[in-house]
């Protein structure tokens, strides 16, 4: 058992065989820390979260999820640790514009037994818990449509749905990106609040380095990664 | 999946409603030219059975098959009495029962023929005629109807009826009013569409019109002076044949085709029928294959429109590839799309051409006298809904094998 939720050691990648995008030494992400991740537009942060979620493999070294080693998982196991462990949240259109405000949250259950199962009652009760926690109007939840809600209502429900059946890590990629700067530090309060109570690590990540201040730790990806791209911004 | 890939299809409501309609369109043209070769056989098929040989002028088989049994075409010649009696009285023939076509009434076909009719013709493989009301004729002017005559001309027993010269004549033999004494039980044949009257009646309202037309004197010929002549008909348009062994169909028929005295021809109406649809089945599998087309361009508009929403998907994909969504979760989300719009599309299809073959039906009956039996939902439509779900999975795999390399190469990371 390990007290990391995100354990990387040595890691590289590059995309077709082109120079390394990535090359770590090491990253770790404690259980239940939160971690800012700052790196300016195409230092690879995206691919990076890529690599976490086990949506991308390494070229080399190591990713360890929990106790979960993705060099040793196929597909599909990755798959299945990343919808049992990982919430992730973009920085917009994160939501399925057909699916309801509650059906967006719950989606997040569907595709894993263990995090339906964490949930003591109706998944959809719990969403709308959430959303309710979230500060979502909840007059919309009835019949309201995602594509009518405000970005930053948007980006509330995605945090509900990165939240729900209590993940150990959740991913935000630049989540604030298209909120103004009150909805920005209102939304990162609420997410952190959020976080704390459900006891889950948090990987932020973003190019502004003003954000820094809200969490426990700090780390710039141009000083972890050691390919020249990264140093070149 | 299926709910999801039901919820995304409701998102694209015009694209999807304008492919279904194509699938639907393409599997009604099929069904329609399926059901329509169906039904036709079925109703040319069991139009007759029991007779073993019809005769009639020399002409061609299919002709004489048409005019005498389906009430569809002329006659180009007729069999003297004199003739049709010697057949009637060859050891080898059992029964005969003669027709004697060429009138009509208000569009419906006039059929002289004698009592024995109503105990010999038998159609849909054996069945007797029946009748809902009344009886036989006995009187010279009694006339028996089909169920569609009695239905369309609202007869009842006693009605009056007048017949038209000819088929398409505008001369009446209004001075012969016949009495309707029988109304046969419905058979889905054109004996439903046929007013029946007897040999001598036929002889009897053309006393007068033996120029072809209506003589001057015709009116002064009256029902009681009729009756006192001699009726005999001159000559029979058809005749139906039983035979005392099956054995000699072969040498009767060869037999009466050489006959020495008249030009005869006797055919077998099941061999006929089997050449009418050899001759018919190249256009049937010209349009067969032509519909199975239309139905693959319907296929292929499923194709385009999944193809060209692909682009715009990709943030969909990616996304729920985050959220944990495997790549057989992906495939599976684009295939079961593509079979939920094959499937609805054979189901509106089906359930299009069934109801529009309910309207034509009647219409193709009353209009050209042809009768599609077996109409209605039947196990084709199963098999085609299935067939046309199955290839539309097969063809939605194209694309989701697409969404899921690009799902793939894309990981977290789409910007469009």
């Amino acid at each position: 058992m390990t007290d990391k939720t995100v354990d990387i050691e040595t890691l590289e990648f590059a995309y077709n065989g082109d120079s390394p995008l990535i090359k770590l030494d090491s990253f770790k992400v404690g259980a239940g820390e939160t971690v800012f991740l700052r790196g300016s537009s195409g230092s690879g942060k995206s691919t990076l979260l890529g690599l976490i979620a086990g949506v991308l493999r390494p070229d080399a070294g190591s990713v360890r999820i929990l106790n979960h080693e993705f060099a040793e998982l196929t597909g599909t196991q990755r798959d299945r640790v990343r919808a049992n462990h990982i919430g992730v949240i973009f920085q917009q259109f994160n939501l399925m514009p057909y699916l309801g405000i509650v059906d967006n949250v719950v989606l997040a259950c569907k595709f894993s037994k263990q995090r339906r199962n964490s949930i003591s009652g109706d998944p959809r009760v719990e969403a709308k818990r959430l959303l309710s926690r979230l500060g979502v109007d909840t007059t919309l939840l009835a019949r309201g449509r995602v594509v009518d809600m405000s970005v930053g209502q948007q980006q509330r429900v995605a945090v509900a749905r990165a939240l729900i059946g209590k993940p150990d890590l959740v991913i935000a990629d630049e989540p604030t990106s298209a909120l103004d700067a009150d909805s920005r530090d209102t939304f990162i309060e609420l997410l952190l609040e959020e976080i704390e109570k459900s006891g889950a690590a948090l990987l932020f990540v973003s190019h502004d380095a003003n954000l820094a201040s809200h969490f426990e730790r700090s780390v710039a990806l141009e000083e972890i990664n050691k390919t020249d791209r990264a140093k070149g911004g | 999946m299926f709910l999801l890939a039901w919820r995304s299809l409701l998102n694209r409501k015009i694209a999807v409603t304008l492919t279904v309609l194509s699938v639907a369109l393409s599997v009604a043209l099929f069904l329609g030219v399926e059901k329509v070769r169906q039904g036709t056989r079925e109703g040319f098929n069991s139009t007759i059975s029991g007779t073993e040989l019809i005769i009639g002028a020399r002409s061609g088989p299919i002709n004489l098959l048409l005019y005498s049994v389906f009430r569809l075409g002329d006659a180009t010649a007729e069999i003297s009495w004199p003739t049709y009696q010697q057949l009637a009285e060859r050891p080898d023939i059992e029964w005969t029962v003669p027709l004697s076509l060429g009138d009509s009434h208000r569009g419906f076909r006039v059929l002289g023929t004698t009592e024995e009719y109503f105990q010999r013709y038998r159609f849909a493989g054996g069945r007797l005629l029946e009748f809902s009301q009344g009886q036989k004729f006995n009187d010279l002017f009694d006339a028996v109807i089909g169920a569609e005559v009695a239905k369309e001309l609202e007869y009842s027993l006693e009605s009056r009826l007048v017949l038209t010269h000819g088929l398409a004549g505008f001369s009446d033999h209004d001075n012969r009013p016949f009495r309707v004494v029988g109304i046969l039980k419905r058979t889905g044949t054109p004996i439903d569409r046929t007013v029946h009257v007897s040999l001598e009646a036929i002889s009897a309202i053309h006393v007068g019109w033996e120029t072809g037309a209506k003589n001057p004197y015709a009116d002064r010929i009256t029902e009681e002076m009729i009756r006192s002549f001699d009726l005999t008909p001159k000559s029979v348009t058809a005749v139906l044949a039983g035979l005392e062994r099956k054995g000699t169909i072969l040498r009767t028929q060869r037999a009466i085709n050489t006959y020495p005295r008249e030009a005869l021809m006797a055919i077998i109406p099941g061999k006929v029928l089997a050449d009418l649809w050899q001759i018919t089945g190249i256009v049937e599998r010209a349009l067969i294959g032509l519909s199975i087309f239309v139905i693959a361009v319907g296929l292929v508009s499923i194709l385009t429109s999944i193809l060209t929403s692909l682009n715009e998907r990709r943030r969909e994909m990616s996304l729920l590839r985050a959220i944990g969504a495997t790549p057989v979760n992906i495939f599976t989300l684009m295939v079961a799309e593509a079979g939920v719009l094959g499937f609805i599309g054979a189901v509106l299809g089906s359930g299009l051409i069934n109801s529009l073959l309910l309207i034509v039906t009647p219409i193709l009956s009353e209009r050209f006298g042809i009768l599609l039996l077996g109409i209605g939902l039947s196990s084709l439509d199963v098999l085609t809904i299935l067939m046309v779900t199955i290839t539309a999975f097969v063809v939605g795999s194209g694309p989701a094998i697409v969404a899921v390399r690009r799902s793939l190469q894309d990981g977290l990371n789409v910007h469009i």
